[in-house]
């Protein structure tokens, strides 16, 4: 039955791991990508390896992929947007622009995976010149050169002999209104340190930091390795400005460990920006009447012991469009949204569950 | 040695096509001063002197529009530029003559003291809001709107702005103060430089043009009390610097009268001279032109 | 807690500032003195959006022209602050504010500190409590002073001299020895002048007097230069009772 549905909006790792859990709990999953494939930024942005544990990203993204597409419980709809929501927890009635036009679809419970963008350098407060210099690039565009295996000057094709990454490039700045930390910045720029150096043994690599944030495991996986056996350099003092001298860029800091001034040239400065809640996080929030924090990612309405319930009842919400996550934490969510999303069908439908169990949320009821 | 340094002045030069083109979202701008400045005015703090008609909206960093009125304006002389560099102010009484359009130098004006604050710190938040206040609502008495000369006093006043907006205390002691000379508490709707006056008029000065000055090597020095004070507040325009950062404000382009062709950059008494200057480390910087005399 | 890292350096740098004893040296006052300054300065309304916390990035100090000329940095005017290092403060107050060029580079810290802005408050309450680096700064400064209080501008054509201004090549001279005619040849007649900017209004410049004499500035002026608050108050309150303005308080 309709009300039995879960409504399932964004088909990155969010929500591919929504839909696979929605199925194996034996519930009918509606997937709404916007684009023509699933596979989330990883695939739109062209993710090498994932931090940490240096997978290969299509590789890891086509296993997720695989664990829905073709399974009966996961109704795919690509190309398809969300318009309009009415009705509330058990009844949705939920308005999709999919190719052929508008359609309607009824579900119990919806559960909002529309991701993070990366931040766009142009509006950082430092003057960068992404826009203006070839060979200032962002972690983003790094990556889908990693990928390629092949890590070169954009300007001129050759590779390089000095790169740097300049760390926390729209995050915790209060004048761009980003105050928060991105959380995965850190790993990402270390994580692309080590591939640069083992792609181009002779070129150094610096990284230019305010903190180190290495949670977990990934200070011993990713931190000490990039330090230790790839001889990365990480300098405490962020940079002001790249002036472009020649066919190189000079950047200019302070090494505030040492206490001196920096002024060295680079052939590839690499920003690690952070993440920004992505246009649909902003406009599925707006539609579905969810409550944001002022950042505009969406707000779990419970705090710590419920990460994944929102401020309307029967909308979930997992993955970066709660606030910059990481891979581990988003899986988490996914897990968590799509229980949270079956159990309240259940209870809401009043009948019982396809698995025979007795229904837990009727005795606090 | 001199360094090439490129900094490309028109649009993304060369930027491949995947970076795309920069564009500022209103949504990103910090709080809106103007906006606020006219809450107050809806609760009687203050008045608020509107942009006289015709005015042209250009656009500020985060792409919110900012008005600037072309004429009937009283011009904020600048104590820099009237006392050593008259040439600035005649010149741009000259471009609004030229063009037509009428303004008001006025006597009845004083030095926004920002220079002197910065350099002595001999005053204080109070006396300075309050001079700048003054100069306002002598402005305001006359109908005609502030168009600020100096950069200084420029950033200065957009501080201030924001300071008697965030601090009642402070509006309340400046109103007192203004009140004992009979004025009025008035800001201006914008607060204008004569640069955004020239940048919303430059393609009527264009029109004009006698000489062709393109190949005429000119030094950009944006005043650091004009863009680095309330930098939101200043134009932006994605054809100057990409949109990267303010659109040009001074330009200072060596004249070439003979005297100052007798002795070319690279030459030995420039070099050596510039290389003295520079060496002994403890003194600001040299103008370029030292040195270099007949 | 405050805390008092480095006195020895402290006294080691007042020291050094001095130049030559042609100024005496203020005696070193009790942390109790010192408190109270570093007091007025966070008590600044404008203090608390001047200072939210210091990440130690090097973004203030790699934008700053003073740090490449002098041992000054923003962010050590920062941290001492924020530390609440009252000793650091007062030293800081006795010395490194006053290498600051006022630029506001600076304002450019993610954390949307301002350190230039610190500055300008510790510059304002060292002038006014009389510190001693604050005489010594401005020795010199009087006759600016002076002329901006006089005037109610601040650069005056007649300062214009080949021996102020050598870097402005033979124009100076030129200018200097004709200054009147250059002056009277201008179209705009607000300025034929040469001892100020532009003609100010005797009535603007009273107002002026007025909002000076209202907001303390005097008073900052005269425990700096009692000689120059002299002057200034004479020419000052004569202007002021002739325009009918009460000179209580």
């Amino acid at each position: 039955m309709p009300g039995e549905n879960i409504l399932i909006i964004g088909g990155g790792p969010a929500g591919l791991e929504a839909a696979r859990g929605v199925a194996d709990l034996g519930y009918k999953a509606i997937l709404v990508e916007k684009r023509d494939r699933l596979g989330g930024t990883p695939d739109s942005a062209n993710y090498a390896a994932l931090t940490h544990g240096m997978r290969d990203a299509s590789e890891v993204m086509a296993e997720i992929v695989a664990a829905v597409s073709g399974n009966p419980l996961v109704d795919i709809r690509l190309n398809a947007t969300v318009t309009e929501s009415s009705g509330a927890a058990g009844d949705f009635r939920v308005t999709l622009q999919e190719n052929g036009g508008p359609a309607t679809v009824e579900a119990g419970a919806i559960i909002v995976a529309t991701g993070f963008d990366h931040f766009d350098p142009g509006r950082a407060t430092q003057a960068y010149g992404y826009y203006e210099y070839d060979d200032v690039i962002t972690l983003t565009d790094a990556e889908a050169m990693l990928k390629e295996k092949k890590f070169v000057k954009p300007s001129n094709g050759q590779a390089p002999d000095r790169v740097c990454f300049i760390q926390c490039v729209g995050s915790r700045d209060r004048q761009l209104g980003n105050e928060y930390c991105s959380k995965v910045c850190c790993g990402i720029a270390s994580k692309q340190a080590i591939e640069i150096r083992q792609l181009l043994p002779q070129c150094k690599v610096f990284i230019f930091y305010i903190d180190m944030r290495m949670y977990g495991y990934w200070e011993n996986e990713i931190y000490w390795p990039a330090q230790e056996k790839y001889k990365v350099q990480y300098i405490r003092g962020v940079i002001s400005e790249i002036v472009k001298k020649g066919d190189r860029l000079m950047i200019r800091g302070e090494d505030t460990t040492m206490n001196r001034p920096m002024e060295v040239a680079m052939d590839i400065v690499i920003l690690s920006v952070g993440m920004e809640p992505s246009k649909g996080t902003k406009e599925i929030a707006r539609i579905l009447g969810l409550a944001q924090n002022k950042y505009g990612f969406i707000d779990p309405a419970h705090g710590s012991l419920d990460t994944v319930s929102t401020s309307v009842e029967g909308v979930f919400v997992a993955g970066a469009a709660a606030g910059p996550k990481d891979l581990d934490d988003t899986m988490g969510m996914a897990g968590a949204a799509a229980m949270k999303a079956a159990a309240l069908v259940r209870r809401k439908s009043k009948a019982p569950s396809p698995l025979s169990s007795p229904p837990v949320g009727e005795r606090v009821g | 040695m001199p360094i090439p340094i490129n900094i490309p002045v028109k649009g993304p030069a060369a930027a491949p096509s995947r970076k795309g083109e920069f564009r500022r979202s209103p949504d990103d701008a910090p709080e809106d001063l103007r906006a606020m400045a006219l809450e107050l005015e809806a609760k009687g703090e203050w008045i608020v002197q509107r942009v006289p008609e015709p005015y042209v909206e250009v656009q500020t960093k985060y792409g919110k529009a900012k008005k600037i009125p072309l004429q009937h304006t009283w011009h904020h002389k600048s104590c820099g530029q009237c006392g050593h560099i008259p040439g600035y102010s005649t010149s741009i009484f000259w471009l609004h003559r030229k063009l037509g359009l009428e303004y008001n130098d006025p006597r009845d004006q004083t030095s926004c003291t920002a220079w002197n604050y910065y350099a002595s710190a001999t005053s204080n938040s109070a006396a300075q809001a309050a001079v700048a206040m003054r100069n306002f609502a002598a402005a305001y008495e006359t109908g005609y709107f502030p168009q600020i000369h100096c950069a200084t006093s420029y950033g200065h006043y957009k501080e201030v702005r924001s300071e008697l907006i965030h601090h009642k205390e402070l509006r309340d002691q400046v109103r007192d103060v203004l009140k004992k000379m009979g004025k009025p508490l008035v800001i201006p709707e914008e607060i204008v430089h004569y640069s955004e006056w020239v940048y919303a008029v430059r393609h009527e000065i264009a029109k004009r043009q006698v000489l062709d000055l393109r190949n005429i090597t000119a030094t950009v020095h944006p005043a650091c009390h004009y863009y680095k004070l309330v930098s939101e507040d200043a134009i932006y325009d994605p054809d100057v610097y990409g949109g990267q950062r303010t659109a040009i404000v001074t330009g200072v382009a060596r004249r070439s009268a003979p005297r100052w062709r007798t002795t070319r950059p690279g030459s030995t008494a420039a070099a050596s001279a510039s290389a003295t200057s520079w060496s002994s480390g403890t003194s600001p910087a040299p103008s370029p032109s030292s040195g270099r005399s007949r | 807690m405050a805390t008092g890292t480095g006195t020895g350096a402290s006294s080691a740098g007042l020291a050094r500032a001095t130049p030559g004893g042609s100024v005496e040296r203020g005696a070193e006052p009790p942390f109790e003195e010192k408190l109270r300054l570093f007091n007025e300065v966070t008590q600044d309304l404008r203090f608390p959006d001047y200072l939210y916390g210091c990440y130690e990035c090097g973004i203030c100090v790699a934008v700053c022209p003073s740090a490449r000329f002098y041992d000054f940095s923003p962010r050590r005017i920062a941290q001492a602050v924020a530390r609440e290092d009252v000793e650091l403060v007062y030293e800081q107050m006795n010395r490194d504010v006053w290498e600051c060029s006022q630029c506001f580079s600076c304002l450019r810290c993610p954390r949307q500190n301002n350190p230039g802005g610190i500055v300008t408050i510790m510059r304002e309450v060292a002038v006014k409590n009389g510190l001693h680096s604050a005489k010594e700064a401005l020795e010199g400064y009087s006759r600016i002073i002076y002329k901006i209080m006089s005037t109610g501008t601040q650069v005056s054509p007649d300062m214009i001299r080949p021996d102020a201004f050598p870097d402005w090549g033979p124009t100076a001279k030129e200018t200097a020895d004709n200054l009147e005619v250059w002056r009277r040849a201008m179209p705009p007649e607000t300025m034929h002048t040469t001892s100020s900017s532009w003609e100010v209004d005797d009535k603007t410049l009273t107002e002026l007097y007025l909002i000076w004499h209202l907001t303390g500035v005097l008073d900052m002026i005269k425990t700096l230069d009692e000689s120059l608050h002299m002057i200034l108050v004479d020419v000052m309150e004569e202007k002021l009772e002739e325009a009918g303005y009460p000179l209580g308080g």
